[in-house]
């Protein structure tokens, strides 16, 4: 099997649902940097979409879903395309590192991030409140890093990567512990900083 | 509450620019149909409203991302959907056998809003799922439809997991080359 054939059946298997979690999670950390599979998941994405056209719609949500929905966005900055920028230093910018170096800190973090997504929520029956939150505060943290202007990558240092990533990472404890003020506070300025 | 594939691109437009009342109105045309992707993904009410809650939070902040000349816009709140309750589905435990049916049963279309285009797509898309063999349309439908994972397939058809991948990506090869896209 050729690389080529290798990335298309992996973005193929990752568009129609098949891939286990370890496999999505690495599949979305790649993607990131693998134009070749965000662009193989892309064209599979086009080609299965009109199976959507006959997915039937069930029952309909619980009434008070969109009053949930509307204090969280409540709560949110704003659609990204209105967002603000603020440019943040850090220390130690002097000391700029190879792109290469960076993006071993990025996959790092990322690798950091899909433990956690992946191996995190193993906790026993019982605790699904624990699972739910280390789910929607594991949303938020993903988020970010999705969120995140890519072509940051290259011009950031490892220290700023590793920086950003430790923040991250706060947010999402404070998400998880339950402090909604502090988590907010953290993943609000994450989202504003630019570099 | 049905709404045109344009009205609904507009709104999602307007969403980018922090409409709320689009923004509800996005919610109240798509919501249906969203909720029944993650439902039977998800196979629970339960974490069915967390997840539904967590593509809607999404749109709102991703709706400047939205590209009406690249897809329609429900293929773009549908492709959030899938992909959010399949990350949900992956962390709770394996499902078991008896949770799923027995046969396949396809969804009836229910979208109004559909194009000649969209409606050539599809007939496409199925003429070439009728060149596989039988049992490997069932699987492929199967995986897309219920969100299933290759061991959960192993588990229902009583055959390698491995023996699933390979079927899995032949399938999907002939479906790429059938398209010739």
């Amino acid at each position: 099997m050729t690389e080529e054939e290798d990335i298309d059946g992996l973005a193929a298997e990752y568009v129609l649902g098949s891939l286990d979690a370890a496999e999505r999670t690495a599949v979305d950390v790649r993607r990131r940097t693998d134009a070749a599979l965000e662009a193989a998941i892309a064209a599979w994405q086009r080609r299965l979409a009109p199976l959507g056209e006959r997915d039937h719609a069930g029952d309909l949500p619980p009434p008070q879903l969109f009053e949930a929905i509307a204090a969280r966005i409540a709560a949110l900055p704003g659609p990204q395309s209105v967002r603000g920028g603020e440019v943040v230093a850090f220390p130690g910018r002097r000391r700029r590192l190879a792109v290469a170096v960076s993006a071993g800190a990025l996959a790092a973090c990322l690798a950091v991030a899909a433990y956690w997504l992946t191996h995190g929520s193993r906790v026993p029956h019982g605790v699904q409140r624990t699972q739910l939150a280390q789910s929607v505060c594991g949303g938020r943290y993903k988020d970010f890093w999705v969120n995140f202007d890519r072509s940051s990558y290259g011009r950031m240092s490892a220290e700023q990567l590793a920086g950003l990533n430790r923040m991250a990472l706060r947010a999402y404890d404070a998400c998880e512990a339950g402090d909604e003020q502090d988590a907010k506070a953290l993943f609000d300025r994450l989202k504003r900083m630019t570099f | 509450m049905p709404v045109s594939r344009q009205e609904l691109a507009a709104a999602l437009q307007r969403t980018a620019r922090g409409d709320k009342a689009a923004f509800r109105l996005v919610y109240e045309a798509t919501s249906l149909k969203l909720y029944g992707i993650v439902v039977r993904i998800l196979g629970r009410r339960d974490l069915a409203d967390e997840v539904l809650q967590e593509v809607y939070v999404r749109v709102w902040q991703r709706a400047g991302e939205f590209d009406s000349a690249s897809g329609s816009p429900i293929t773009w709140l549908a492709t959030i959907a899938r992909n959010l309750a399949l990350d949900q589905a992956r962390r709770k435990a394996p499902r078991s056998i008896e949770e799923f049916p027995e046969v396949l049963e396809l969804p009836g279309d229910d979208d109004p809003a559909g194009t000649v285009e969209r409606s050539e797509d599809f007939r496409r898309l199925h003429a070439c799922l009728d060149g596989l063999e039988p049992d490997r349309k069932e699987l492929v439908l199967l995986v897309y439809y219920y969100g299933l994972t290759r061991e959960e397939i192993s588990g229902r058809i009583g055959r390698p997991v491995a023996t699933v991948k390979t079927w899995l990506r032949r399938s999907l090869a002939q479906l790429r080359d059938c398209l010739g896209q």
